[in-house]
């Protein structure tokens, strides 16, 4: 089986039941198998929503959203949609399940009613994968906030998904650990898994292969990490994001004549250029 | 007139099979006007340190004293000691339980003994400091987006008006424009006098914004210095679980190589510096 999903949107407007307004108002989306895209929105832009539509908890009201061809909107579907397209929330606590690591990465093939050596070895890889491994008989208590976040990625990629949808999922993560869980998600992506994120920083979607800008329902920008970082600051700002600090080194560098116009806004770009 | 701490020391459960040592002589001094950031990874000691700050947790070794008064157990000093130096946990936003903004801020000093048109005052200056007028005295809190829950919050601790403030990472899950409101905040405070203790992860938003910067690692004072003072000492020294800003590693890499003469962790600033080598 081909590991990465493909999602399309059509048309998608979701309105909650009795709200004066729909959230999200006619959004079109073709991602493809094994891309990482990012949904860039501030608080309220409907980001949330369309995280829920991705993965058939919420029907759009209007237009459709495909799942690797299947329609969400078809009721027979949505429990094979759920086990291609998994999230990760903001608090790990809200999914973490089981008292001891093992048994919580565990819980979605368990529930899958996979033979348990199968199970065994998918606990392994996930946990594996998760850094966590030696960590499996730990309890859960003992963790760290990272640890914990890493677990409850541990346990969506145990169910085998096609797609995983990080809602905010590092916002809670201090430096250290927000790095090594971009690096963890990296290597997915690498292997083929589609990506979707939401968040409000910008240090966390350099990886992204495209960038999308979700304002009050509508996507009003998309283009690439370059694109969006070589917008000017108050561009940004207007936006409400902040632009990352290596990005505005290269542009003072670039505007000072140190470096040519096109040098990538990362540490290694600048340092080729001006170590030259 | 300032918040000092010294030679503070705290194990959690002493004495029991669970026993953990999350404080081990720390010593700091915080002015009023001055913006303290306390940095260091998660379990460094940091929220350990923030409860000392207004008695919530007792020294069992060294001192912490708030403008002359020492917090010790059962001292009557104790009240006073928490009226001066204002709490804001982390997430604070989920501690709200009022029905109406203006209740919400006006519980503490409601508590204090403040009653009629010194009440009402007290909230309304609450309120202007977080950057939100009257209209909103009647609203629900649960109607503020994020970021507003944040600052009222905070609010419903100005407006005891504390000398100190203590603000566990305040900036924890904002988006940028509620960061940069809050930031605003805590800096007006600074200049109107009170005295702020900023708890962050945020290395580069603590060189940024601080007076000085208290580094923790596993309980331990690495250091506490001015932010140039202490970007000079991480240029040598490694603390455990620090990031350390890209742009600033890159100065050391720079300065490393001969390349430039000084260090700097703003990019502007930096990329002055190259040119001026280049």
């Amino acid at each position: 089986m081909k590991i990465g999903t493909a999602l399309v949107l059509e048309g998608v407007e979701f309105r909650y039941p009795e709200a004066a307004k729909a959230t999200l108002r006619g959004l079109d989306l073709e991602i493809e198998a094994g891309e990482w895209i990012s949904v860039l929105g501030s608080n309220g832009s409907g980001k949330s929503t369309l995280m829920k539509i991705l993965n058939a908890l919420l029907i759009p009201t209007q237009g459709v959203c495909l799942v690797d061809g299947r329609d969400t909107r078809d009721a027979g579907e949505a429990e094979r949609v759920r086990a291609r397209v998994s999230i990760v929330f903001q608090n790990p606590e809200d999914q973490i399940v089981a008292a001891v690591v093992e048994e919580d990465a565990a819980f979605g093939p368990e529930n899958l009613g996979l033979p348990s050596a199968e199970i065994q070895m998918r606990v392994k890889k996930a946990l594996t994968a998760a850094g966590l491994w030696e960590r499996r008989k730990a309890p859960v208590s003992s963790l760290s906030g990272g640890q914990k976040q890493r677990l409850a990625f541990a346990g969506v990629l145990a169910i085998e998904p096609g797609c995983i949808l990080l809602d905010e999922a590092m916002s809670m993560l201090d430096p250290a650990a927000r790095s090594a869980f971009l690096k963890l998600i990296k290597k997915e992506n690498e292997r083929g898994l589609t990506i979707v994120q939401v968040t409000h920083r910008l240090d966390e979607i350099s990886e992204a292969d495209r960038v999308l800008l979700l304002e009050d329902g509508v996507f009003t920008w998309s283009g690439t990490p370059e694109e969006l970082f070589a917008q000017p600051e108050d561009a940004l700002r207007e936006m409400n994001f902040e632009k990352p600090p290596v990005a505005i080194l290269r542009d003072e560098l670039v505007k000072n004549g140190v470096i040519p116009v096109g040098t990538k806004a990362d540490i290694s770009g600048i340092r080729e250029r001006i170590c030259r | 007139m300032s918040l000092i701490v010294k030679n503070l020391s705290y194990t959690y459960n002493r004495g029991m099979p669970t026993e953990t040592a999350a404080l081990f002589d720390i010593s700091l001094e915080v002015d009023r006007g001055d913006i303290l950031s306390v940095v260091g990874h998660t379990g460094s000691g940091k929220s350990t340190l923030a409860q000392h700050l207004n008695g919530l947790i007792i020294p069992q070794s060294g001192d912490v004293c708030v403008d002359g008064v020492a917090v010790k157990a059962k001292s009557r000093d104790l009240r006073k000691v928490r009226r001066e130096v204002g709490l804001v946990f982390q997430y604070p936003e989920q501690q709200i339980f009022a029905e109406t903004v203006e209740e919400e801020i006006a519980f503490g000093p409601f508590n204090w003994g403040f009653r009629g048109e010194d009440l009402h005052s007290k909230v309304v200056n609450a309120l202007q400091m977080i950057g939100l007028d009257e209209s909103y005295l009647q609203r629900s809190p649960f109607t503020l987006s994020g970021g507003q829950k944040r600052r009222l919050a905070i609010a419903s601790v100005l407006s005891s008006d504390p000398s100190y403030i203590v603000l566990d990472e305040p900036t924890a899950g904002l988006d940028a424009k509620g960061a940069r409101d809050l930031i605003s905040i805590l800096q007006s405070r600074a200049g109107c006098g009170t005295g702020v203790v900023h708890i962050t992860h945020d290395f580069e938003l603590a060189l940024r914004i601080s007076t000085r910067i208290l580094i923790l690692e596993n309980g331990r004072q690495v250091s506490c210095g001015t932010p140039r003072d202490t970007a000079e000492l991480l240029r040598k020294r490694h603390v455990e679980g620090l990031m350390l800003p890209d742009v600033l590693k890159f100065s050391f890499e720079l300065k490393e190589r001969g390349f430039i003469n000084s260090i700097a962790w703003d990019p502007a600033e930096l990329a002055k510096i190259i040119a001026g080598a280049c």
